[in-house]
């Protein structure tokens, strides 16, 4: 039991942190929240991945006076494929938080049910956005006019 | 958030420590070869040197000294790079982005290649640091002027 | 490693994680997010991926703090915490089943540290023992991302600077305008998602 342990106690952690990031999106109603518990996820993952490349007894992937047996240096891939997951991520939030603002200022709320509930015309108390089209379910919020004619105007569309 | 810092101590440290900042994210990106870093972190201490400024000093200084277009251009000069550079093997007779082909006089394929390596990291370098400062500048509220 | 201090770190990495999604001032969550990728990069250059190790600490811990309290304060600070939508069971559910199967499929992934493990055996041992006599670059993750999967580099280069354009295109709009509740259309509406007025 202590050997498996030893061996296997970083899939537990990141397991750990994965279960806690998935329970941060699915369970808060904040949106903020929810990018706080997508980043503790991919996090996580990264953690993951690195740790797969780990082999005992070797150091980074840098070749040195040693020569070049691979046995020397831990695996490089792995850190190449992170090294830009990480970079991307980062472009990647850019755009969610980008589209939070925009959320912010259109439904003055970052709660997901209210915007949920605003954008499918239940409390008609936003300006324009659920004045012209009462209809319920309607997703993508008409575009003062112009978002009737389909394929763009997807913009309100974060929720 | 941005704009000027209410404390003088924080606004000269800042000021002082900024250009050194955008230096160490160069000295990553040439550094690449031979220890950690590389284009990807070099442009993002780079950017993060631009962006020290914007946060305590005064928005009509620092906002002249990078104008917010620099972000967008950075970005689309680093891609244009990067594409040229993956270009050119095929005019001699490569492959998309096989530097090798690439013949210089008296030197080898393999330091043709580490030439090349170089040159990619700065075109990544200069991408990232400009998606960094537009990202920051977009949320900042001064994405365009 | 050390494999004590890599448990100790482990644990810090998840009360920082509890706490930032418990946290309901939305400046703290983020100040401990921060801390979290901290840590993570930690443990990333304890287990020799310094290259990651360097990005992580200037990106996760520097710049995605920064961007996120930018957000905040130009939304509001109070984590809005209404109970309502799915309830905490069917979640709590969920997260439990995911668990369960990850618990499961993890029984089949080698060991910690295992050099016989199949990923390592693969096509990096290649690019481990020809980095110097291909490209003279010692450090073999530079050769790696710049020279033998430069394609690769190509296509995330033009994912953040598409993903920092998509950004800008998402806010900038508005901003010359001085109504911040209606979703009304200005004359700034070249730059917009619906790249201008449609010609009909």
């Amino acid at each position: 039991m202590i050997e498996v342990l030893a061996d296997r106690y970083v899939y537990l952690f990141v397991l750990a942190l994965l279960a806690i990031g998935l329970y941060g999106v699915l369970a808060k109603t904040d949106l903020v929240k929810k990018v706080i518990g997508l980043v503790i996820f991919t996090t996580a993952i990264y953690l993951f991945f690195i740790h797969g490349s780990l082999q005992e007894d070797a150091t980074a992937p840098v070749i040195d006076e040693r020569g070049t047996d691979p046995a020397l240096y831990v695996d490089p891939l792995p850190h190449l494929l992170i090294l830009t997951a990480i970079v991307v991520g980062v472009g990647i939030l850019g755009v969610a938080l980008a589209l939070l603002v925009r959320l912010y200022r259109t439904h003055g709320t970052m709660d997901e049910g209210l915007i949920v509930q605003h954008l499918s015309g239940i409390e008609p108390g936003v300006e324009d956005t659920a004045a012209t089209d009462p209809e319920p379910g309607d997703r993508d919020p008409p575009d003062d006019g112009r978002g009737h004619d389909g394929g763009h105007g997807h913009d309100g569309d974060g929720a | 958030m941005t704009g000027a810092y209410p404390s003088v101590v924080v606004r000269v440290v800042c000021a002082v420590l900024s250009p050194f900042i955008v230096m160490f994210g160069l000295y990553v990106i040439a550094h690449g070869h031979y220890g950690p870093g590389g284009g990807f972190a070099g442009g993002v201490f780079a950017a993060v040197g631009v962006v020290l400024p914007r946060l305590t000093l005064p928005e009509a200084l620092s906002y002249r000294l990078v104008p917010p277009i620099v972000g967008t251009l950075a970005g689309a000069i680093g891609m244009l790079l990067f594409l040229v550079i993956a270009a050119v093997p095929i005019l001699l007779g490569g492959a998309f982005l096989d530097y090798g082909a690439i013949e210089l006089a008296g030197v080898g394929e393999p330091r043709v290649r580490y030439l090349g390596i170089l040159l990619v990291e700065i075109a990544v370098g200069i991408a990232v640091f400009g998606a960094m400062v537009l990202i920051f500048d977009v949320l900042a509220g001064r994405g365009r002027e | 490693m050390i494999v004590p201090l890599d448990v100790i770190i482990f644990t810090v990495l998840i009360i920082t994680a509890v706490l930032a999604l418990a946290a309901r001032d939305l400046l703290a969550a983020v100040a401990l997010l921060s801390a979290y990728s901290l840590f993570a990069s930690l443990l990333f250059a304890g287990v020799a991926a310094v290259d990651v190790a360097l990005v992580e600490a200037a990106l996760g811990a520097g710049l995605t703090g920064l961007l996120f309290i930018l957000a905040i304060l130009a939304t509001t600070r109070h984590a809005a915490d209404r109970r309502a939508g799915v309830s905490r069971w069917v979640v709590g559910g969920v997260t439990v089943v995911f668990l369960a199967v990850m618990l499961y499929a993890s029984t089949g992934l080698p060991d910690r540290g295992d050099p016989q493990a199949p990923a390592q055996l693969g096509v990096s041992q290649t690019y481990l023992r020809n980095s110097m006599a291909d490209t003279e670059t010692p450090n073999v993750v530079t050769s790696l991302l710049a020279d033998y999967r430069s394609g690769d580099t190509l296509g995330e280069t033009m994912v953040i600077l598409t993903a920092a354009l998509a950004a800008g295109l998402v806010l900038v709009r508005r901003l010359d305008t001085d109504d911040p509740g209606g979703d009304g259309d200005t004359d700034g509406g070249n730059s917009g998602p619906d790249g201008g007025e449609v010609p009909r």
